[in-house]
């Protein structure tokens, strides 16, 4: 088989070609956009939920250190909240950018990636350690003393943890960013 | 009564494209997904993006190139969505001409049998590699490979070269040079 044979081998093969008018189109585009709202809502929603706990918290713990913790965990869910709605764009690429040659479409793809994991510390795990760490403390303060330190500094070992998991991760994607930028340069 | 709302430049622009594009989109589709349900989503999938896509294209390249970039990034974004170890399992362009397709089905007919060895190649592919050769068997030449890809024109021709030499390897075929 010569070359011409095989693409026309590969042209000739049936193609299960799609018809979609426009309406029903628009009609996905807008059920996406409903699922991708719900989704922000939910998650709005256990941040409320999570403020809500908290405050109940704050009136029943007469503990200043208990109180202290709750304060700083409604801040911390508060920080994170103003962030996911910062970063709500960012977590799809724009349709335009389908556009692009693929090699920047790819690209751009791993680097957000990238660096949504290698600064998801900042934004999911470091707003509420301060808080929950006292707040916990606190609250086993009367009966566990110094215990009750180690085992939130337990805690603060296992969000250590997974910012080192998640920065992992984020150099891994970088090994591919190279690699992809090795195929732009070209062979040697 | 509803009327319907008149077509935008955004909707005739994806009517242009369907019509000129419309069956290579289907074998682009094709190269990035095997099974019958998911395929038909994911070609589903490459309009929804085509459309949408369409409200950031002011003519920069044409709209083959436009359309080719769109259906091989939806494309490549569902391999690596995808969590089936089939689709995780592939290999860079130097190491799929070691691999021997041991599929072969002895009922198929010639022709038949020949397009499930090229896509069993095409789907060993690491993405990048992929799209080169699905680009390469609808008989673009390297420049329109390049363009579409992002790739230096040396960059395709070596991959062309590879890609002639795997497909001759897996179909017991010598390749002619153009």
């Amino acid at each position: 088989m010569n070359e011409q044979d095989l693409k026309q081998l590969w042209k000739s093969q049936p193609a299960e070609t799609a018809a979609f008018s426009t309406s029903e189109l628009r009609a996905r585009a807008q059920a996406f956009q409903r699922r991708i709202a719900r989704r922000n809502l939910l998650e709005y929603a256990a941040g409320a939920v999570a403020i809500a706990g908290y405050c109940f918290h704050f009136w029943l713990h007469p503990s200043l250190l208990v109180r202290t913790g709750c304060v700083l965990v409604i801040l911390g869910v508060g920080v994170a909240l103003h962030q996911l709605h910062r970063r709500a764009g960012s977590r799809t690429p724009p349709p335009e950018n389908l556009g692009m040659s693929s090699l920047d479409f790819h690209r751009a793809e791993l680097v957000r990636q990238r660096d949504a994991l290698r600064d998801a510390w900042l934004w999911y795990v470091a707003p509420f350690v301060p808080g929950m760490t006292v707040f916990m403390w606190g609250v086993q303060m009367p009966q566990a003393g110094w215990r009750g330190l180690v085992t939130q500094l337990s805690v603060v070992a296992v969000a250590v943890g997974v910012v080192w998991l998640n920065r992992r991760a984020a150099k891994k994607l970088q090994v591919e960013i190279d690699a992809l930028d090795r195929q732009a340069a070209g062979p040697d | 009564m509803n009327t319907p709302d008149p077509p935008t430049t955004q909707d005739a622009q994806y009517q242009q494209a369907i019509d000129a594009f419309g069956p290579d989109i289907a074998r682009f589709v094709a190269g990035y997904e095997l099974e019958a349900s998911r395929r038909q989503e994911l070609l589903q999938d490459v309009h929804l993006s085509l459309w949408q896509s369409f409200t950031g294209f002011k003519g920069q390249c044409s709209l083959r190139t436009w359309v080719y970039r769109v259906a091989h990034n939806v494309g490549v974004n569902h391999i690596q969505r995808s969590m089936r170890s089939v689709e995780r399992n592939v290999l860079p362009l130097e190491d799929a001409e070691a691999v021997v397709d041991e599929a072969a089905d002895i009922r198929l007919t010639d022709r038949r049998l020949d397009l499930e060895r090229i896509l069993a190649v095409v789907h060993r592919l690491e993405p990048l590699d992929r799209e080169v050769m699905l680009l390469y068997l609808e008989d673009l030449d390297a420049a329109a490979i390049g363009e579409i890809t992002g790739l230096s024109p040396r960059n395709v021709a070596t991959k062309v070269h590879r890609i002639k030499a795997l497909l001759a390897s897996q179909l017991g075929a010598g390749s002619k040079s153009p």
